[in-house]
């Protein structure tokens, strides 16, 4: 009888912290999460219609601050963008592959009162249309937050060089 | 008395020492494959003929606890963390200079005996002298464009071991 009391209050304690995580997440949830929708955003998947992909790219838009500066390499995507644009270019972007998967691995937050820095490794895989090519990049960046009314936005995008040519 | 003992097997009673015994397995374990000897599976055809692309090896880590990487190792360079990390060789140390020339691959002026090289390669890239604290590290498959081979200088600090084989 006692012992099942114990476990009763175990499982009531566990399941309350849970639901705690849950309601109230962490900053550091907030930001995993904010990488968790960039990448179902920008993933697509064979035979995507034309609404999943307007609700996609417009919804895109959301994640990023009025201003985000990307520094990918000399020629492609350097500069800063304003959501509008980086909407625009990632429906360019998205109509290239018929089918696109974004992912995020070892997402560390470091925040600091309204400003985070995440360095994180990404991974794109794109099956390029009409084509049996496949595009394949991995990546190591430096992605800045800011908390912005209560909602983290990227401001920045920065690739580490990890093997210096 | 055989059933018993598979009955007890398959299902062991909750007994304190079961508990303990089985919180010191997932506690060794997770420290064994987190740290010591953590699981990759292999993606990409850099490293071929030796690893092939969808191989399973483990990421021993012990190797460079009290050593420096050498010239010949095969090393698992990490990115932003451990899920992702690159499977090169290390071919130049620091303070040495490295070149290719027609596919030669020179290191201080002088070509390297490379017999893990399989595939023909036409790579040139001119002198570089390697950074103090950093090592020079390329796949064995150069049978592809040298734009599309991801290698290079890479501080010995994100050297994180050798392929267990």
């Amino acid at each position: 009888m006692k012992l099942k009391l114990i476990i009763f209050l175990i499982l009531c304690v566990a399941l309350s912290a849970v639901a705690v995580l849950y309601l109230f997440p962490s900053d550091r949830t907030k930001i995993k999460k904010q990488f968790g929708s960039l990448s179902s955003l920008v993933s697509k998947e064979k035979g995507e219609s034309a609404f999943t992909m307007a609700y996609k790219v417009n919804a895109i838009a959301n994640l990023f601050a009025d201003s985000c500066s990307f520094e990918f390499s000399q020629h492609y995507m350097t500069g800063d963008y304003t959501p509008e644009q980086i909407t625009s270019n990632a429906a360019k972007g998205r109509g290239q592959f018929s089918k696109i998967s974004l992912d995020f691995y070892d997402v560390v937050p470091d925040i600091q009162n309204d400003a985070a820095v995440v360095e994180t490794t990404v991974r794109f895989h794109g099956e390029i249309k009409d084509s049996v090519k496949v595009a394949e990049e991995t990546r190591e960046i430096q992605c800045k937050l800011k908390k912005i009314e209560g909602k983290w936005k990227f401001t920045s995008f920065k690739v580490v060089e990890v093997l210096k040519k | 008395m055989e059933d018993s003992h598979l009955k007890n097997f398959f299902l062991p009673k909750m007994t304190p020492k079961y508990l303990i015994r089985l919180a010191v397995v997932a506690v060794l374990a997770y420290v064994i494959f987190g740290f010591v000897c953590i699981p990759m599976r292999l993606n990409g055809s850099s490293m071929e003929p030796m690893y092939h692309d969808g191989g399973i090896n483990f990421c021993w880590t012990p190797s460079y606890w009290f050593k420096k990487p050498m010239r010949g190792d095969v090393v698992m360079v990490r990115l932003a963390g451990k899920k992702i990390m690159f499977l090169k060789r290390v071919v130049a140390l620091e303070e040495e200079t490295i070149e290719f020339k027609d596919g030669t691959l020179l290191v201080n002026g002088k070509e390297l005996n490379e017999p893990y090289v399989r595939f023909p390669c036409e790579w040139n890239l001119p002198p570089r002298k390697v950074e103090t604290g950093s090592v020079y590290v390329i796949g064995d498959n150069r049978d592809m464009n040298i734009d599309n081979h991801v290698f290079g200088q890479t501080s010995v600090k994100r050297i994180v071991g050798t392929p267990l084989w």
